[in-house]
């Protein structure tokens, strides 16, 4: 890390200053000092663009700050991993997803070829292994998704279980949210399986645009306009 | 902005900072899709519940400080999960990490075990370069107190080196 001389601006008296909130004595010596700082010129000049590249969007927060607030449990999802510190994998009533339109595709020497995949890491007991095709899984055990894709996306994974009941692993918490390019890309928070027993497949929908969960939630097998879907299939079986 | 933060002062927070707290989160978390969920996580929740914002301090050094909470639960969150991956699958993976990449990843892993009043005033010192007068007034302490954390969390890095 660069270290910025003694005397020049720090990042938040830039920002308070950008912002108008500092005082009247402040602000002056604030000005004088970049009028004869180079480098403090430089970084207003930087937050300056920043803040034009950034543009608020109040509609989004204003809604998502409307939707009902994420619950702390739910029926099928119940507790977590205390030992790591997980929160509890919530399920989300009626959120868009994401509020941000995906970014350009990116160059970035580490993206996938071919589609979106969704994968999972199992920890039973004391161990951790990855997922497999028709991977058999226990009541409570931990799960924890990753994703590979090219491009970052609008994510919405729904799990559908032996009894037909549809979950949604994500988004948690209610709000909305976006995955980076990327490959094996671990998503927030662990899910704790239930005692449902049988085959369940979880889909992940991967998608250009923000898109209603509670719509994907009820119908899983439909694949949403503008989305890729990635399928995964476990068995839940009992345990040791 | 006095204590009772009303909904157009909260928009006008946000109009004017919400790029600031991109800005620091994506620096904190090194994805600017998380930073992104950071942006949100505050301002919802200051929407939801303005009564947080006690007009003790400004609205910037608040928004500092909720950001910088928010980021070190993640981090902290990451941190372990990270771990618990590395012991059984990814090993291979962090070898191809860039030097930059590393040393970040080495700063996040230090903040994650540090103690929580400990890992702000690292971030506020290190990743903020703040003044300790600014320090103080985001934590709320004397600027003594700032130079007493910031010897505790040069021991507690220099322990773990």
């Amino acid at each position: 890390m660069t270290r910025r001389a003694p005397d020049c601006l720090s990042d938040l008296r830039i920002d308070m200053m950008l912002a108008g909130d500092l005082d009247g004595g402040a602000r002056e010596r604030a000005r004088d000092h970049v009028a004869g700082c180079a480098a403090c010129a430089a970084r207003v000049a930087a937050f300056e663009a920043a803040r034009a590249a950034t543009p608020p969007d109040l509609d989004a927060i204003r809604r998502i700050a409307a939707a009902p607030p994420a619950r702390t449990a739910r029926r099928r999802w119940r507790g977590l991993w205390p030992s790591l510190g997980v929160a509890l994998a919530a399920g989300a009533a009626a959120v868009v997803v994401a509020v941000r339109p995906p970014a350009p595709e990116s160059d970035d020497a580490t993206r996938t070829k071919g589609g979106a995949r969704l994968g999972f890491f199992v920890k039973h007991g004391d161990t951790v292994r990855r997922g497999g095709p028709d991977e058999s899984v226990s009541p409570g055990d931990l799960v924890r998704f990753v994703v590979s894709t090219p491009r970052p996306a609008h994510l919405a994974i729904v799990g559908l279980d032996a009894r037909g009941a549809a979950s949604v692993y994500f988004p948690v918490a209610g709000v909305a949210d976006t995955v980076d390019a990327g490959t094996d890309v671990e998503l927030p928070r662990a899910t704790l399986l239930d005692d449902t027993l049988g085959p369940e497949t979880v889909a992940a929908f991967f998608c250009e645009r923000p898109v209603d969960v509670t719509a994907v939630r009820a119908r899983p097998r439909r694949t949403p306009p503008g989305c890729s879907v990635d399928r995964l299939d476990w068995m839940k079986v009992r345990g040791p | 902005m006095g204590a009772a933060l009303e909904r157009h002062d909260i928009e006008r927070a946000y109009r004017e900072y919400h790029h600031s707290v991109l800005r620091r989160a994506t620096r904190l978390l090194g994805s600017e899709a998380n930073a992104r969920e950071v942006v949100q996580e505050v301002f919802v929740s200051l929407i939801r519940d303005p009564a947080q914002f006690r007009g003790a301090s400004s609205i910037a050094t608040w928004l500092y400080s909720a950001t910088t909470h928010l980021c070190l639960h993640r981090i902290r969150d990451r941190d372990n999960r990270a771990r618990l991956l590395a012991e059984h699958v990814a090993p291979a993976q962090a070898q191809a990490a860039p030097a930059r990449a590393e040393d970040q990843a080495a700063a996040r892993q230090l903040l994650a075990r540090l103690p929580e009043k400990l890992a702000r005033v690292a971030v506020y010192a290190y990743f903020d370069e703040l003044t300790h007068e600014e320090i103080a007034d985001i934590l709320g302490c004397s600027r003594r107190n700032v130079g007493k954390l910031l010897a505790r969390v040069a021991e507690l890095s220099e322990a773990s080196e």
